[in-house]
């Protein structure tokens, strides 16, 4: 194959670029106008504080801007498809399809990269020429938007070959962006509904649904942060954080990869397809069915909140709107309002999800009463549990808990949690309820995972009590061994924050008698729930590189580490002592003592 | 020359194409006629290399024209519908062409102009009517040199000036660079008057395919009056493609030369008998006749 005439054709690539025109020079536009234009006036703030902040921007609006702009390319150059009369045209030049695919895509290519070069150009120009040159930050909105954009207007190019009509495309690039989280939304809400106990499953949301959402990937771990500190003009951060860059590249290379996947579907399109929905024979199926699915999921939660259905009028809502789905889709298919001849697939369907609704609701897989052995366990992570008082040795969520005992209090919440399924009047009898999550890692290297909202009385709260009492779970929580680690690897004890109050140069020792305390057992039990208010000493840690580390201890009411406090705060902000002096008379029980202190 | 064997194409469970085999002479002027919905434009796609068949085998000159673009850029297609960029005008699309096209020509795209004086060749071609956008389409395929001419429905929209105009053009062409022309039309009187080979086409197979001299010469009409009340009965190797009669005065049209009809029924002693000619019209309806697509006599 020679290259040169077949791989890429310089007439369709500039035809693409002159007959689109308006679409890279809007986009030139507006980037001019929001960076270098903007640089020129710097509104009121410095040059340089302005493009430090360029790199904050980027985070708000590249993103948008790239979506929306991405989609607009594709639909362009994928518009001789759409129509019979410029699919035929475009088909009978004697340029070969992967000629015309890729001079169309770099075409694409050139208008969304081209604009931003240029921009950033400018725009280092202006920086420079002003004096307030900040080439990290620039770099960054370069580097995200191309970034984006690659990945974007490679998928909806992608997207583009499924369809043989423009509207669809933009339609299913929408649809596709969100559907993996939407629909693992509404699917994990619909068996919270039905299958008590379901907790969804963070791993797999996390490992793949989310990356199957990128726009939500980049919203939320793409980031350019300035850390503005003390200087003198404010104009300067004092450092900068930059997250997400390794992922963006992982969808530029998917970007490139489904660049590839559009190039072997344009290959095998067959040119009749132009106007159909579904330009792929193979998937029509799909489309069908898959639209009678969404629908009926998605407008079935709907109707169920608006008429406040119960479980069996959601089941025929669920039915009714995947039925309305596969008609609709199918008369998109076939270019016409009479397909209800094509009853029986929907019939099938209907009867499927009755099947699927009468297993959840029946629980024919013994979701909802199954507990696993406790020596088939071989650890356990319980969170959501009330624990009274909140300080850093209450977060029983983050212990893996792998001793027997432990593992035995867990199946004894569960089955209590079990047992008291649809006793809807605990919650009058009960001081306290909670939503209580628990994950079991069998031995087998399976996970199991379970929500329930438990009450303050039961088996289920007596065995959590047994569990928050336990004092090697609250040392385990509190972590003091990792504080020792922490101080070995260069971290020191920087402040101890009292009712709002930096201690520096007494956290040392307020941190000393803490230990102490505990030792003693006079601080560190827990029990669950309680009312009152929580007093206690927040201590930071920091290293060279300014990285923190924080642990928060609640101190008792009347414990003799408050009176210590109360003479940390009287050495350090003696003129500020009637700002805190009264919470330690009321609140915490020194009294008589603060009295003699203060003498 | 183009060759198309056993070509087979169905859009979603009807078959457009049913075995289609056909021959386009080099050098030939090859009319495609049939009814309507035989497979005339879908073939003209698969010629052009728009289409790919669902089993089959089209050629030119032994290479497969489908994503070939060295026997794609030999070729210029005219289809019924013609398409041009959004706001291109004929000096766009010439610009547009002469980069696809290598053997494009630009003195024979100035000369052309004349052929057109109708066309402005800055206006926007969509602005143009219907009969000028398909004159802008001649004058482009024609410089684009191509040795093998696809038209579809070429003259539709056009006035009988222009219609001659652009046949004479492209008959000049073939005459003089061996241009194969490959039309396809409905008015057979000007392909009768244009063509030397005929395809007739009916639900997506050739039924019909042979120079126009010899369809001409294979099919007569015999007006014959019989000395008895009754027409005697004719022999069953006698192919009659149509029969009928006012009083008693036959018409038969019969496969066969005019010689070999007229001495076959000299057997009969008629008090009259007369062949004459058919149009092509004339052949295609009988010929359609014989394939259940005949005229009907309705009552309303």
């Amino acid at each position: 194959m020679r290259c040169g005439t077949s791989c890429f054709d310089l007439t369709l690539y500039r035809k693409s670029l002159t007959r689109f025109w308006p679409l890279w020079a809007a986009n030139l536009v507006f980037w001019l106008i929001v960076l270098p234009m903007r640089g020129v006036t710097h509104q009121g703030q410095s040059l340089i504080r302005f493009a430090a902040e360029l790199g904050e921007l980027a985070n708000s609006l590249n993103l948008v801007f790239a979506v929306g702009i991405s989609a607009l390319v594709a639909m362009a150059m994928c518009s001789h498809l759409y129509a019979a009369r410029s699919a035929n045209f475009m088909a009978a030049l004697p340029v070969r399809r992967e000629g015309q695919f890729i001079s169309t895509y770099l075409a694409g290519l050139t208008m969304l990269v081209a604009p931003n070069v240029l921009v950033f150009l400018l725009t280092l120009l202006v920086e420079t020429l002003g004096g307030g040159l900040v080439v990290g930050s620039l770099l960054f909105w370069l580097g995200t938007l191309c970034g984006m954009e690659l990945f974007f207007y490679s998928f909806a190019m992608f997207i583009g070959q499924f369809t043989g009509h423009i509207l669809a495309l933009p339609v299913y690039y929408g649809v596709f962006n969100a559907l993996a989280i939407t629909l693992y939304s509404i699917v994990e809400w619909l068996m919270g509904e039905f299958c008590y106990g379901f907790a969804g499953n963070d791993t797999f949301r996390n490992a793949v649904i989310e990356p199957l959402t990128p726009a939500w990937m980049m919203a939320e771990h793409l980031r350019y942060e300035n850390w503005w500190g003390p200087n003198l003009n404010y104009d300067v951060p004092e450092r900068v954080t930059v997250e997400g860059l390794p992922m963006l590249g992982a969808y530029a290379l998917v970007g490139v990869v489904l660049a590839v996947c559009a190039l072997l579907l344009y290959r095998c399109r067959k040119m009749e397809s132009a106007g159909d929905v579904v330009a792929v024979p193979v998937m029509r199926p799909v489309f069908k069915y898959g639209v009678a699915f969404c629908a009926g999921l998605t407008l079935g939660m709907v109707t169920r909140e608006i008429l406040s259905l119960n479980v069996a009028g959601l089941c025929v809502a669920v039915v009714f709107w995947a039925v309305v789905g596969y008609f609709a889709a199918q008369m998109l298919l076939d270019k016409s309002f009479k397909v209800f001849r094509k009853w029986k697939g929907a019939v099938a369907m209907a009867g499927v999800i009755v099947l699927l609704f009468a297993v959840l609701i029946l629980d024919l897989t013994g979701f909802e009463t199954r507990i696993p052995a406790v020596e088939n366990v071989a650890s356990v992570r319980i969170g959501g549990l009330p624990v009274y008082p909140y300080d850093s040795g209450s977060d029983f969520d983050a212990l893996e808990l792998t001793e027997e005992q432990y593992i035995r209090l867990a199946t004894e919440i569960h089955r209590g949690a079990v047992e008291d399924r649809g006793k809807k009047d605990r919650y009058w009898d009960a001081d306290w309820g909670a939503n209580v999550r628990i994950t079991y890692t069998l031995k087998n290297g399976g996970k199991m995972q379970r929500r329930y909202y438990i009450y303050g009385s039961g088996s289920s709260a007596e065995a959590a009590e047994a569990l928050v009492s336990d004092p090697e779970l609250a040392r385990r929580a509190y972590h003091f061994e990792g504080v020792r680690a922490l101080e070995a690897e260069g971290y020191t004890l920087r402040t101890a924050g009292v009712l709002g109050w930096d201690l520096t140069s007494h956290a040392g020792a307020l941190w000393e008698s803490v230990l102490e305390a505990y030792e003693k057992g006079e601080i560190g039990a827990h029990s669950l729930a309680g009312d009152g208010a929580d007093f206690g000493i927040s201590f930071e840690w920091r290293n060279q590189n300014g990285m923190r580390w924080s642990r928060d201890i609640c101190i008792p009411n009347g414990s003799p580490i408050w009176r210590q406090a109360y003479e940390a705060l009287l050495a350090e902000y003696p003129e500020h002592s009637a700002d805190y002096e009264h919470v330690f008379l009321k609140e915490l029980d020194l009294g008589e003592d603060l009295t003699a202190a203060g003498e | 020359m183009i060759e198309v064997k056993e070509v087979v194409k169905s859009f979603d469970g009807f078959y457009a194409l049913d075995g289609l085999t056909m021959t386009v002479p080099k050098g030939a002027i090859y009319g495609l006629v049939g009814p309507n919905g035989a497979g005339k434009s879908t073939i003209l796609r698969h010629l052009a290399g728009v289409y790919r068949p669902d089993s089959g085998e089209i050629t030119l000159e032994g290479q497969p024209i489908y994503e070939n673009p060295a026997v794609k850029s030999r070729m210029a297609v005219i289809p019924d519908d013609v398409y041009y960029f959004g706001s291109a005008s004929t000096r766009d699309m010439m610009r547009f062409y002469k980069g696809i096209y290598p053997r494009f020509d630009m003195e024979r795209y100035e000369k052309l102009k004349e052929a057109f004086p109708a066309v402005n060749e800055r206006h926007p071609i969509r602005r143009l009517s219907k009969g000028m956008q398909k004159q802008a389409a001649f004058w482009l395929a024609l410089c684009c040199r191509p040795d093998y001419l696809l038209l579809d429905e070429p003259v539709d929209g056009l006035d009988p000036v222009m219609r001659r105009q652009v046949w004479s053009l492209l008959m000049g062409d073939v005459a003089e660079y061996g241009t194969t022309v490959l039309v396809s039309s409905h008015n057979l009187r000007e392909l009768e008057d244009v063509c030397d080979h005929v395809g007739l086409l009916s639900h997506g197979k050739v039924a019909l395919e042979r120079s126009l001299s010899e369809l001409q010469g294979g099919t007569v009409k015999l007006q014959i009056a019989f000395r008895t009340e009754e027409p005697p009965e004719l022999p069953e190797d006698l192919t009659v493609l149509h029969r009928s009669n006012m009083g008693r005065v036959y018409t038969y049209i019969l496969r066969g030369s005019a010689e070999e009809i007229t001495n076959r029924f000299a057997a009969y002693d008629p008090l009259f008998a007369e062949t004459l000619p058919l149009s092509l019209e004339e052949i295609f309806i009988y010929e359609m006749g014989g394939e259940d697509y005949a005229v009907r006599d309705i009552m309303l």
